[in-house]
């Protein structure tokens, strides 16, 4: 049977007094407790919202028919092909930053 | 209440282009059944007038020579906003967005003695009757025309994914210049 885990808090990306990006500095291992620090960027994919993430996996599991989509969504394909175009253009936003940075 | 308030301001978001295109047929088509059975012409893209006697020709001429007016220029403004804007999508948010000036063929029409007393400027003789139907028109041609607009932009932004203040000047350009090619269409094949 499946062990019923506390839910994890969803994961903040950017800062709340700033809104920088935020990175990794600390990871560890439920199991055995080690505990690596370090500087990680975070992915990009980890950096769109909750809402953009879930978009990008139901824009990858319907193969990108956005007409699929917006019959799953029950919405029509104009606000779809929106929704992607908004998260494209964030997607580049974001890594032109990162390329700035690095 | 919000699947309400989509149906009402902005189905374009929602509903796909088969279902807008199939309602919308169905309500141009009803709604110049509606014009030619209560005298009223759509003789402008922003404009409906009662007249004496409206055949189903000329309403429906009027009709159509205002979708094309208005396609023509929304469609324009709105590639050229979002190269990707479609062709049914502009379409589709005309087509809906008329449904509200339809509904102003059902809106009181004042009577030929009370237009011949208001164009006399005899506002004396006018009874308390009159003036409340006057009134109730007056604020249905407000509600119509509010909402006409609020579709038609929501539509559009809709369709071009349109962001910040360009395409609201863009769009109240659109609507002027098709206006005025609808007037001069109509007076020429009306």
């Amino acid at each position: 049977m499946k062990e019923n885990l506390p839910a994890l808090p969803s994961l903040p990306v950017s800062c709340p007094s700033c809104q920088s990006a935020l990175v990794v500095s600390q990871l560890s291992c439920p199991n055995c407790e080690t505990v690596i620090s370090g500087k990680y960027g975070l992915p990009i994919l980890l950096q769109l919202s909750k809402e953009e993430q879930e978009f990008v996996i139901e824009f990858f599991m319907s193969s990108g028919s956005l007409k699929k989509m917006a019959a799953q969504l029950g919405i029509s394909y104009p606000t779809v092909r929106n929704k992607l175009d908004d998260t494209i253009e964030k997607i580049q936003k974001l890594s032109k930053e990162i390329g700035n940075r690095e | 209440m919000e699947l309400l308030k989509t149906l009402l301001f902005n189905p374009f978001e929602k509903y796909s282009e088969t279902i807008l295109l199939v309602f919308g047929i169905a309500f141009t088509v009803l709604g110049t059944l509606l014009g030619f059975y209560f005298d009223a012409r759509f003789d402008g893209v922003l404009d409906m007038h009662f007249v004496r006697n409206a055949t189903l020709k000329e309403v429906a001429l009027d009709n159509l020579i205002a979708i094309f007016c208005l396609f023509i220029f929304l469609f324009g403004a709105a590639k050229f906003i979002n190269s990707k804007t479609r062709f049914i999508d502009i379409l589709n948010t005309i087509l809906i967005s008329r449904i509200a000036i339809y509904l102003l063929a059902l809106s009181p029409k004042p009577s030929d003695e009370l237009t011949k007393k208001l164009l006399q400027n005899d506002f004396s003789q006018i009874d308390n009757f009159d003036i409340s139907l006057l009134m109730i028109g007056a604020f249905m041609a407000l509600l119509s025309l509010v909402w006409y607009i609020t579709l038609l932009f929501n539509g559009f932004k809709t369709a071009s994914n349109a962001k910040k203040s360009l395409p609201i000047i863009l769009f109240a350009v659109s609507i002027i210049l098709a206006e005025i090619l609808s007037k001069i269409l109509i007076s020429y094949f009306n």
